[in-house]
């Protein structure tokens, strides 16, 4: 399967989210997407992810309580009263919101690092400047993700907060990050042009769509087009 | 290359900082999520606008302000939206429609002062504008909860926030350089 292929999926269907306003819309990407991207997601070992998107929903519950809690009430419980705009606002945003997270496990589950990295180029037409600029970004995650918490480590030893809370806190922990980060790229971009960086030829990967990359497709389309007739009012 | 009348010439160094503001953006955009949690639960949704949504705007001034180029600004955030969401977090997919919004957002201001000036001031508008197409797109995805006097009040947090966060990338910049 082609990293573009799921890339492109992902990104359609996350753009389908935040447009589609309506329940059975929202339903029907919801469904499809949050399930498969739910079990791909746990065979993956993504459980911490999907435990997020959960809290995340209790903030969700909280704003729609404190905002949208209006019109006729719905559910009432011990002087509690839940009203029909809480109900359809909070399930609406659950939903969009399920649809966006079952895009992004399917991504993350099905798609390589690596591979990625190369189809930016290959598959997806980027110019070799930016594949080249993203490809040293992403192979920089870990390097970086180590020094990060190296520096958040000692700023709690210093006693200060773990996380950067304040704008000057802030600053004490960009600093030494970018001080490491742009002398490696310094480097990087030296070793680079003495390679023949700025004479590379752009690399293009040509072949055909296998099984998988075309029931992706099909599977989009398919969304695509109950989502406009819906839209349209034809069903 | 040409780019209505402004050079726009990469060298592989450019390239290669770009990278690293891509990686650094990407790690505290994935890192603001917790304090974005956080400001939450003090602040609610505008405290934790004003708390963290200058974070995840800082790809584009950072950028900006160390390569000194048109486009960088945009590439800053896009590229640093990118990796935030190859890590994954969170958001998903919707860290680079975002990232995407923002970038073009803090682009617009360097571009308005004709690409002649990088300093503390464009980093300061720059990170402050990008509030702008956040909170439209937070609207989307959110606009049945929050009237619209709320939006207006997120908006506020996230300039103020955007702004503060921008300057200060500048001054870090400007550190390391020296």
């Amino acid at each position: 399967m082609r990293p573009s292929t799921v890339f492109i999926y992902g990104l359609g269907i996350t753009l389908l989210a935040f447009l589609s306003r309506d329940f059975t819309s929202l339903l029907i990407l919801s469904v499809i997407n949050g399930s498969i991207g739910l079990y791909l997601g746990l065979r993956r070992g993504l459980k911490f992810f999907i435990l997020l998107f959960f809290i995340g929903l209790i903030g969700v519950f909280i704003n729609a309580l404190l905002f949208a809690n209006y019109g006729e009430p719905i559910i009432i419980f011990d002087g509690f009263v839940l009203r029909e705009m809480f109900i359809s606002s909070f399930i609406l945003v659950a939903l969009r919101l399920f649809s966006i997270l079952g895009a992004a496990l399917i991504f993350t589950s099905l798609v390589n690092t690596r591979e990625f990295i190369r189809s930016l180029e290959a598959e997806l037409y980027l110019p070799k400047d930016i594949a080249f600029a993203t490809s040293i970004g992403i192979r920089m995650l870990n390097i970086l993700s180590r020094d990060s918490e190296e520096i958040r480590h000692i700023r709690v030893m210093r006693g200060k907060s773990r996380y950067p809370l304040t704008p000057s806190s802030f600053l004490s922990y960009l600093r030494p990050l970018l001080s490491l980060s742009i002398e490696r790229a310094r480097w990087i971009g030296i070793a680079a042009e003495m390679r023949g960086f700025g004479r590379r030829k752009r690399s293009v990967r040509k072949g055909r769509l296998d099984r998988l990359d075309m029931i992706l497709i099909i599977l989009f389309l398919i969304q695509i087009i109950i989502i406009v007739a819906i839209s349209l009012g034809l069903t | 290359m040409k780019m209505g009348g402004f050079d726009v010439r990469y060298t592989a160094i450019d390239l290669a900082y770009l990278g690293v503001v891509a990686a650094v953006s990407g790690v505290i955009f994935a890192l603001t999520w917790e304090v974005y949690y956080i400001g939450e639960l003090i602040g609610g949704p505008i405290g934790a606008r004003i708390l963290s949504y200058g974070l995840w705007f800082i790809g584009a001034p950072l950028a900006a302000t160390l390569i000194k180029k048109p486009l960088s600004a945009f590439l800053g955030e896009t590229l640093g939206a990118l990796v935030e969401t190859i890590i994954p977090t969170y958001g998903g997919f919707t860290n680079l429609i975002y990232g995407v919004s923002q970038g073009l957002f803090s682009e617009l201001v360097y571009l308005l002062f004709r690409y002649r000036r990088f300093d503390s001031l464009t980093a300061t508008l720059a990170g402050a504008v990008a509030g702008i197409p956040a909170v439209y797109l937070d609207a989307l995805l959110f606009e049945e909860i929050y009237p619209l006097e709320v939006m207006f009040l997120i908006l506020i947090g996230a300039m103020i926030s955007g702004g503060i966060y921008g300057f200060l990338s500048s001054l870090a910049v400007k550190a390391v350089k020296h």
